[in-house]
């Protein structure tokens, strides 16, 4: 897990590290099951209020992004939990449109857009 | 939630200052940042927490004890750091360990020593001649070696560079760790209180002018600027020290009321700084119009 | 009470670092001008040894103040009982230590060991005389000991409670407080109003002296005590 906090900007610590921790979770690069470092791990490594880093884990696992397991400390939820899955299922959509919607800016017809994706998901 | 601190109704008198009603409680696992300006009480209820000050009304309670009845069992939990050395300077860190040891039920040797060699610092040097960040050092590796459960430190960082002042940092966070301990620290830097503090007091002129967690702190005020013809009249006395220069104005203000703005008026967060700067502006307009109502 | 022993070793430690080279030297002096010379010089070299160790105790206090006192787990009255102690303990090591020397002196005649030329150029200094008897030793390091202690004793107690700064007002205005009513006594012991007072004849024998000695400290101690008692009680009420 990667945490850059950024003291001079404008956006509260909070909302930093948890937007940091969604996107590695939705991109794939903290896995299915992985352990988070506690919550007072994590205030110490950041060197930050233990209460923000409270807060960033209440709100994760309210998202469905992670989970707590008594006595043993957060987790990345599972892929098959139903609003991680809902979330993913959201950003694919907007990917998908943004591709779209780029494909037709330069001028693909979408059979030619239909074909780029199918050789993708051949790789 | 039990606290680790509590202060009740606080009240002590000096000829030219004192602390009044002051109440706040630190709880359990946390570390509380203890702000104010100069004078503004924040030595004094220090001392009086370590019954170094008689107080003249109210209560403190250290893990649940009186601070006054039980000022020894206390101490034995206690660490302290202040802002200038309190141990003898003719004696170097060997000297000084075998003078404190036998005080404390818990004294860590080892840790102690431990201690020592991670923060570098000599065991046969004279203390006196240490560097300042080396002496708050010392106070911090006296204060961590007797399982102490609460640290207290009155402006341990004044009078630091910034790489002494992170290697505080440092330490409070490992320290804080253990869910069992708290932290107590005053300090006029606020940039450590904002960065590592989870509940701050601010003390305002001898009384409290805010106490809770930082964050709350953080969303509870904002700065307004803006020229002062689109301010409302009605508006200015909800503000917090209100600065009108040739150009413009500036003031705190509550979020809460940030619906009765006009939209060309600008907001920005308040830093727990500017929070101090404004609120010292107000007790002097408030202090001026007294005198000019006299 | 541990915590006056605690309270004890941590003035003892504070005091020793900077009293090491004195205390070796004023021993070195002091044994050899009690064994060969005589032991009266002896007696007065090794009694400025508590001096040197424990005045500058009384310096650090009013140098580092007392914070460590608020931080520490103890109570404040077992500071300053502590410190009483610590003179106390001090001065009767010494006074044993001279009263060891005494003995040898006495018996095993060293002084004859110095050249004959330089012994009787010695004599005849005011202070040199021949070899006394171990009483009188025992004696003198009673009396010499035991002023020196409660002097000591008595300007720690008005340091502490009117302030280092003080110290010598107070000295002075002592100093003629005892000569005045020196003064007023013989004045009216001459007038025939106050009975004369005889002086007690001075023990001659060895356990005579030793038994003005032993009560000699007794009294000291309680002397010692009451001080320690009235500047606690005082000083613990102060803030810090």
């Amino acid at each position: 897990m990667n945490i850059i906090v950024k003291n001079k900007s404008d956006q509260p610590i909070y909302e930093q590290i948890e937007d940091q921790i969604r996107a590695q979770i939705l991109e794939g690069s903290m896995t299915e099951d992985e352990q988070l470092p506690s919550i007072r791990q994590l205030a110490r490594d950041l060197k930050i209020s233990v209460i923000t880093t409270t807060r960033v884990y209440n709100d994760l696992a309210e998202e469905g992004f992670i989970i707590s397991v008594a006595g043993k400390g957060y987790f990345v939820a599972p892929r098959n939990n139903e609003l991680l899955r809902e979330r993913m299922l959201c950003e694919m959509e907007a990917a998908l449109e943004k591709a779209v919607t780029n494909g037709r800016n330069a001028g693909l017809s979408d059979e030619e857009i239909l074909s780029t994706l199918r050789n993708i998901m051949e790789e | 939630m039990e606290n680790i601190l509590e202060i009740t109704g606080l009240c002590k008198s000096y000829k030219d200052f004192s602390l009044k009603d002051v109440s706040f409680a630190l709880p359990k696992g946390y570390i509380m940042g203890f702000v104010g300006q100069n004078g503004s009480g924040k030595t004094t209820t220090i001392r009086s927490i370590l019954n170094m000050a008689k107080i003249d009304s109210g209560r403190i309670s250290v893990f649940g004890l009186d601070s006054i009845e039980k000022t020894v069992e206390i101490k034995q939990r206690l660490g302290v750091v202040f802002d200038s050395l309190y141990l003898a300077e003719h004696l170097n860190a060997k000297q000084i360990e075998q003078q404190l040891r036998p005080f404390y039920e818990k004294w860590d040797t080892e840790g102690y020593f431990q201690r020592l060699k991670k923060f570098r610092l000599p065991l046969d040097k004279k203390v006196g001649q240490f560097s300042k960040g080396m002496k708050m050092k010392l106070m911090a590796a006296v204060a961590l070696s007797h399982h102490a459960e609460l640290i207290i430190l009155d402006e341990p960082t004044s009078g630091l560079d910034p790489v002494a002042r992170d290697e505080l940092l440092d330490i409070l966070a490992e320290y804080i760790e253990d869910e069992n301990c708290g932290v107590l620290f005053s300090t006029h830097i606020t940039a450590d209180v904002e960065r590592i503090a989870d509940y701050v007091t601010v003390l305002q002129e001898g009384r409290v002018w805010y106490s809770g967690t930082k964050d709350d702190l953080a969303e509870k005020y904002l700065i307004v600027k803006g020229a002062e013809k689109d301010f409302p009249a009605s508006v200015k006395e909800k503000c917090i020290g209100f600065h009108a220069y040739r150009n413009g104005f500036d003031a705190l203000m509550e979020t809460a009321d940030r619906n009765l703005l006009p939209d060309s008026i600008e907001t920005e967060k308040a830093s727990i700084d500017e929070i101090l700067v404004y609120i010292a502006k107000e007790a002097e307009y408030e202090r001026n119009t007294a005198c000019d109502e006299a | 009470m541990k915590e006056i022993l605690h309270v004890m070793r941590l003035d003892f430690i504070s005091a020793s670092s900077t009293a090491v080279t004195v205390t070796i030297l004023l021993v070195l002096i002091g044994i050899p001008a009690a064994l060969l010379f005589n032991p009266f010089a002896g007696i007065i070299v090794l009694e400025f040894l508590p001096i040197i160790v424990i005045g500058p105790l009384q310096v650090f206090d009013g140098k580092y103040g007392n914070r460590l006192h608020g931080i520490l787990p103890v109570h404040r009255k077992n500071i300053t009982r502590g410190r009483f102690a610590m003179y106390a303990a001090f001065f009767l090591c010494i006074q044993l230590l001279v009263a060891v020397l005494s003995t040898v002196a006495v018996y095993a005649n060293l002084n004859e060991l110095l050249p004959l030329e330089t012994l009787s150029a010695l004599q005849e200094q005011q202070f040199s005389f021949e070899t006394k008897t171990l009483p009188e030793l025992i004696i003198m390091c009673a009396m010499v000991s035991i002023c020196f202690w409660m002097l000591f004793s008595f300007f720690e107690m008005s340091g502490q409670i009117f302030g280092r700064e003080n110290e010598m007002k107070i000295f002075l205005i002592s100093c003629i407080a005892v000569i005045g009513l020196f003064v007023a006594v013989m004045t009216l012991t001459n007038a025939g109003i106050l009975p004369y007072f005889e002086v007690p004849e001075l023990p001659a024998t060895i356990p005579g002296a030793i038994r003005f000695l032993v009560i000699g400290d007794l009294a000291a101690i309680l002397l010692t005590a009451a001080f320690s008692e009235i500047t606690a009680h005082i000083v613990s009420k102060r803030e810090i």
